[in-house]
């Protein structure tokens, strides 16, 4: 490579690089040092209680800090300037703590104290930002009921709150004359429903059964008369409708979801918590094409995950861009057909970057974003330990292989006079 | 895989006495001092253990590249002596992981070695091989330290080289 060119493209990197919104913190819940710069779609892994819910939750605040205290206004929820009070209101009950003394956050090179955040501003801008799928979707529909933001309990997390009221109101209004949720009505295309219908509905329809004067989602198998309860589903299917409820909030006719008063004014920012829950690798790769239309609507995804899937196919996307490889790479692990709308969902996936950080329980955060499988790092060629498990099982199978090769030792020493005394001969 | 013409030029006092030597000139190669049959290129991605060391190393791929011209060949066979004292043989190909193609070309060039082991000439180095054995790995996948590797722990073809005995490729290998 000629040296301006290598200059020109690293120059390049640093620009892109210096764009990508940026969250470093110190000292945040068992988050000891985060630095944290978001790519087009950004994936945190780590084990279980490393802080990748309280940074998620905080990137909202950074982000929507406004539209979150209007919201607990509009539900008669004050604060009074009571900082722990909004702490234990917006993360959850037992979580004012998070924020300490000795914490401190910088969010795109400004610093912050979380605690200002528990009042809002003047701002005549106040439209939402984020949209956030939290891991506990699933108690936004009890029994198959969706539930708005008053029938949660206060110290309930906001995320859950605010996601269940959004469920709410695209069951209860925006398609509530419908009758049916999924394969209609049409709010994803055919590319993207096929793979739903087949992985994860099994080609079921999926319904708001208001028999009971209560609108409630059933299930409607082929040949029955009734559909089936919430409670009789698979719990990978009770996971997923709540996320794919929230999908179609955020896939209007428009490209993105309005939340302000211009086309300007809408979402941004996805967070999506364990897309995986209780889903089949194949299930799993429907939902990260959801993810990919996400994006190709312009949306900043962010993902916490425990997947190999889903890091398997950040780190192909970005071998792909290396390769310079073509669209057909990407719809073939994605299994896409050959549709206008497959090549324009693999065409985005090769244009976006793609950030990954490893969580550890020491409480630092890495960027493990090359996701190298010959990284001298562990953090990095275990991908934070997802695939940890599977390199220590080929280890351990290599090893025994060779010590099985070797002749046994009990054997030796039983044969050791007769082979003194042979001549040499045969080849071991 | 080695860039051919680039072999080690460097002369070492070879350590004859040691198993190693005895046992890669019985079988017909020419051992050389410490790591020396490994390409320059190589050596440093190649180290031992706290309290073991190098006792000779021999360039396989370049003795057998004449009467074997087709054979997927081995490249590097190097004899370490443990802390305990035992004196093991161990084995290691440098070779591209750019593609999940790599791993039945290093199958191949694994099961070449393994026959090689078990002809005569090479009985001696074959016990240096498997004796001692336990927890030890001895046929090793070295890549270059800016090789790209495309095999993931998760895949069938990870699974397939831990079946053959075989570790992902790595850039860095610690002997034994």
């Amino acid at each position: 490579m000629n040296p301006s060119a290598e200059i020109s493209t690293t120059t390049r990197k640093r620009v892109r690089k210096a764009r990508r919104p940026r969250l470093q913190l110190t000292h945040l819940g068992p988050i000891q040092a985060a630095d944290v710069s978001f790519g087009d779609l950004t994936v945190i892994v780590g084990p279980q209680a490393t802080g990748k819910s309280i940074f998620l939750q905080t990137l909202k605040l950074l982000l929507d800090r406004d539209h979150i205290h209007d919201t607990f206004k509009h539900h008669s929820t004050a604060f009074n300037d009571n900082a722990g009070a909004f702490m234990e209101g917006y993360f959850g009950r037992g979580m004012a703590s998070v924020w300490g003394a000795q914490s401190a956050l910088t969010w795109n090179g400004t610093a912050a104290a979380l605690t200002d955040y528990a009042k809002p501003t003047k701002s005549k801008k106040r439209y939402e930002r984020m949209f956030y799928i939290p891991a506990q979707r699933v108690m936004s529909l009890p029994g198959g009921v969706s539930q708005n933001f008053g029938q949660f309990n206060f110290g309930d997390p906001y995320t859950l709150r605010a996601f269940s009221d959004a469920v709410h109101d695209l069951i209860q209004n925006e398609f509530g004359a419908k009758g049916e949720l999924f394969p209609g009505p049409n709010r994803l295309n055919e590319t993207l429903r096929k793979p739903i219908q087949t992985h994860l509905f099994g080609g079921h329809r999926l319904l708001i059964d208001d028999k009971d004067f209560t609108k409630r989602l059933g299930l409607q198998v082929k040949g029955q008369a009734k559909p089936l309860g919430f409670l009789s589903w698979s719990a990978g299917q009770r996971e997923f409708t709540p996320l794919l409820m929230g999908v179609y909030w955020l896939c209007p006719t428009t490209y993105r979801r309005k939340t302000g008063s211009t086309a300007e004014e809408s979402i941004e920012w996805v967070v999506i918590e364990e897309p995986e829950m209780g889903l089949h690798p194949q299930g799993i790769a429907a939902v990260l094409l959801l993810v990919l239309e996400l994006m190709r609507r312009g949306y900043r995804v962010v993902l916490s995950s425990h997947s190999p899937v889903v890091l398997e196919m950040v780190w192909a996307l970005q071998e792909f861009k290396k390769l310079h490889s073509s669209e057909l790479s990407v719809r073939r692990i994605l299994d896409l057909p050959a549709t206008a709308e497959g090549k324009k969902i693999a065409l985005s996936a090769l244009s976006k970057d793609y950030a990954v950080y490893y969580f550890e329980r020491d409480g630092s955060v890495r960027d493990i974003s090359n996701l190298d499988p010959a990284s001298l790092d562990p953090s990095e060629s275990e991908w934070g330990g997802i695939s940890g498990f599977a390199a220590r099982t080929n280890e351990a199978i290599a090893d025994a292989v060779n010590t099985a090769a070797a002749p046994p030792k009990v054997k030796r020493k039983q044969n050791a006079g007769k082979r003194n005394a042979a001549s040499e001969g045969s080849a071991t | 895989m080695k860039g051919r013409g680039k072999k080690a030029a460097r002369g070492t006092s070879l350590q004859e006495t040691t198993a190693f030597h005895v046992a890669a000139s019985a079988a017909g190669l020419q051992p050389r001092g410490g790591k020396d049959a490994v390409e320059g290129s190589y050596r440093a991605q190649i180290i031992v253990s706290k309290g073991a060391q190098f006792t000779g190393s021999v360039d396989v791929d370049g003795h057998f590249s004449v009467s074997e011209p087709q054979s997927h060949r081995w490249d590097y066979g190097l004899g370490i002596a443990l802390s305990a004292g035992a004196e093991i043989a161990c084995w290691v190909e440098p070779h591209p992981a750019s593609s999940t193609g790599s791993v039945g070309t290093m199958l191949k060039k694994l099961d070449w070695l393994k026959a090689k082991l078990t002809t005569r000439p090479f009985k001696q180095l074959n016990a240096m091989t498997f004796e001692h054995n336990q927890g030890i790995q001895r046929f090793h996948w070295l890549l270059t330290p800016q090789g790209v590797c495309r095999i993931t722990a998760t895949s069938k073809e990870a699974r397939t080289l831990a079946k053959a005995g075989l570790r992902m490729p790595a850039r860095q290998i610690t002997l034994p």
